[in-house]
């Protein structure tokens, strides 16, 4: 009821309204923001680019779903589009540098396993990095994602395999999970 | 590999779960980035301040210049040759026998006054008035733009009547013995004119004053024939500025409660609105421009324009919820709903509204001078002002007293003010200066009469600005 009024009062323009539906979710998509991004300079600005989206095409959302995942469409579109242009989706990090990455301070010192979750996950190249994103977290489709980042299905598929890999890689390094041969159980764990 | 299967099954989820709740939080300028991008940069408030006061300069400095001031050569007559220096001599004698004659009926026009070297006149018909000798032609094509209304005066017969001749001019033909009179002027002269007021001076350059009888008598001539006494003007503008607190009371029509079912109704009416809704007096500006006629010895009229910002602040908090306006309309209940962002529910966090208004109003009243003891004065001043709200940026309160909603669609933009002001008043030169307390009232409610809730506003203030003749 109440967001239905302040989509209402967002599409009428309305300033104050925009503020309250940007204070409530802009944290979060900003999240997104930064797991897409190269630096968090750029995540902002794919923030600001998305709500800017979201605000002008709020008449396109037609209630068949949640407002907050259509919003996470948007802002994850805008991401994929704010790296094809800024060509940093085509920078090329070599997977085997992914393992000696050093790691930075701030991160050693979080004590939240999300933001160590999310710290990882922006050490992938940025190639690999997206497709897990969008496979494993948005859960797009091969398919989906094939089309959204213009490649083909299969290279989509074997770019996440290698994603996983190395994510676990340096899951492990950082003393996030077990050992390979534990690695079915520190998943566990982390529910519990 | 069933193991591996399951592992990368757990490592989604687990991504999924902690990415899905991960959330940083944006810079503030993000906000106004994306403000800027949807709504375009805020006009400055100030933009319509300075357009209204290049406005109010250019009144008044066409005001004050009108009609044009008058072209007024500089020219330093010197003699160019013998010829000239000749023919003064031989004029001498005749000369002298008409400055007396002048001289005499001069003696008997009390109202000239004259000086041997700088006489005050005013001009009131004369656009350009040149004293020159022989380079009269050359000055002549420079101001003979409107020839009605020039006059020359020259040194030189040969010149004034050959131009006067030639170009069918307006230049002034004297007569014989005026030009027995000006021929023997030889000598600089100057007319410079006030830069504050009409006067014109007439100066007589130089130790060498051969002839005082021809230079009172041109002076004499000049100031009896075509400048008149000055008038002290009626007229006079005043440009002030009113650094003032907007304050405001509100009213509450109660009589919907009689058409409302106590036991259904969400209606707070048992209290003062005014001591549940809270706000915060904020600091609001005047700035205007008026012309005064002065119509008895103490008395002014006045009239001019003068633009408003008047602001205060309601304490209020965010939340979602439907603001409704309930109130009577052809003896029965109606209510009108409204989205309200903002409550005055203190369980959430807090904000402040501004209800910020920028006005255009014409004050017309009255000024009474009551006491005046050298430079030093005081007077009263009134005015009604009908005013024009340029905008609608305002809040109203639900009628329950719980929800603000935007008020914009209840809004009067014309409306009623009054203001009386106390003045204390120095004079420097032209200028008189004052300063002193100002009350504002507006007559009629900020809503019109749909609302029941009634907004009246009150500035008070401290006014500075001066007051000068045109």
């Amino acid at each position: 009821m109440t967001e239905a009024i302040l989509i209402k009062a967002c599409m009428q323009k309305d300033i104050l309204a925009q503020r309250e539906l940007y204070d409530l979710y802009s944290a979060k998509m900003l999240g997104i923001c930064y797991r897409y991004a190269y630096r968090r300079e750029d995540a902002e600005d794919m923030l600001q680019e998305g709500f800017v989206k979201i605000f002008n095409q709020l008449s396109t959302f037609e209630n068949r779903g949640s407002f907050e995942g259509w919003m996470k469409r948007v802002i994850v579109n805008t991401c994929i589009n704010f790296l094809k242009r800024t060509k940093k989706f085509n920078e090329h990090l070599a997977l085997d540098a992914a393992y000696y990455i050093e790691y930075k301070e701030e991160s050693i010192a979080s004590k939240l396993l999300g933001k160590q979750i999310i710290e990882c996950i922006r050490l992938l190249p940025i190639g690999y990095r997206t497709i897990l994103n969008l496979y494993a977290i948005e859960g797009y489709s091969h398919k989906e994602i094939a089309g959204l980042l213009e490649i083909e299905e299969s290279t989509s598929r074997s770019q996440f395999t290698r994603a996983k890999v190395a994510l676990e890689n340096i899951l492990i390094k950082r003393g996030i999970i077990d050992n390979p041969d534990k690695k079915h159980q520190w998943a566990l764990s982390f529910r519990n | 590999m069933e193991k591996d299967k399951q592992f990368f099954n757990d490592l989604e989820e687990l991504l999924q779960n902690q990415a899905n709740n991960f959330a940083i939080y944006p810079k503030d300028t993000t906000w106004e980035d994306i403000k800027t991008e949807l709504h375009g940069t805020p006009k400055w408030p100030a933009l319509g301040i300075i357009f209204m006061c290049i406005i109010v300069a250019l009144t008044i400095s066409t005001a004050l210049n009108y009609p044009p001031e008058p072209i007024l050569a500089k020219y330093k007559t010197e003699p160019k040759n013998n010829s000239i220096q000749s023919q003064t001599s031989n004029n001498k004698k005749s000369y002298k026998t008409f400055t007396q004659q002048l001289n005499t009926k001069a003696n008997n026009e009390e109202t000239f006054a004259k000086s041997n070297s700088n006489i005050p006149v005013s001009i009131e018909n004369v656009d350009n008035l040149v004293l020159t000798d022989n380079e009269l032609i050359d000055l002549n094509r420079k101001t003979n733009n409107n020839k009605e209304n020039n006059i020359v005066i020259a040194t030189n017969a040969a010149n004034s009547y050959n131009l006067n001749h030639k170009q069918e001019s307006h230049i002034e033909l004297f007569n014989e013995t005026h030009l027995e009179v000006i021929n023997n002027l030889v000598k600089p002269v100057e007319i410079l004119k006030s830069n504050e007021s009409n006067d014109l001076n007439i100066n007589f350059i130089g130790s060498e004053n051969n002839n005082p009888e021809a230079s009172d008598y041109l002076s004499e001539f000049v100031a009896n024939k075509y400048l008149k006494p000055k008038k002290p003007s009626k007229w006079q503008y005043q440009l002030y500025i009113t650094p003032s607190i907007s304050d405001r009371i509100l009213f509450d029509d109660k009589t919907r409660i009689y058409y409302t079912n106590p036991a259904t109704s969400s209606q707070n009416l048992s209290k003062n609105v005014n001591d549940v809704i809270q706000y915060t007096p904020a600091m609001g500006t005047e700035i205007g421009a008026s012309f005064m006629y002065k119509v008895g010895k103490k008395l002014h009229l006045k009239t001019g324009f003068q633009f408003n910002i008047r602001q205060y602040f309601i304490d209020a908090y965010r939340g979602f919820n439907t603001a409704t306006v309930a109130f009577v309309n052809n003896s029965a209940l109606d209510s009108i709903n409204l989205i309200s962002l903002f409550s005055n529910n203190k369980n959430s966090h807090s904000t402040e509204l501004n209800n910020k208004l920028y006005q255009f109003s014409i004050p017309v009243g009255i000024q009474w001078d009551f006491l005046s003891i050298n430079n030093f004065g005081v007077n009263i001043a009134a005015t009604i002002q009908p005013t024009f709200t340029l905008n609608k940026n305002v809040y109203l309160v639900s009628t329950d007293y719980k929800y603000f909603a935007d008020g914009e669609s209840f809004f009067r933009n014309i409306n009623l003010n009054s203001a009386v002001e106390l003045n204390f008043t120095f004079k420097t030169g032209q200028k008189q200066w004052f300063f002193g307390p100002q009350l504002r009232y507006q007559h009629l409610p900020t809503f019109n009469k749909i609302y029941p809730i009634k907004e009246f506003r009150l500035d008070y203030g401290l006014r500075f600005g001066f007051n000068a003749p045109l």
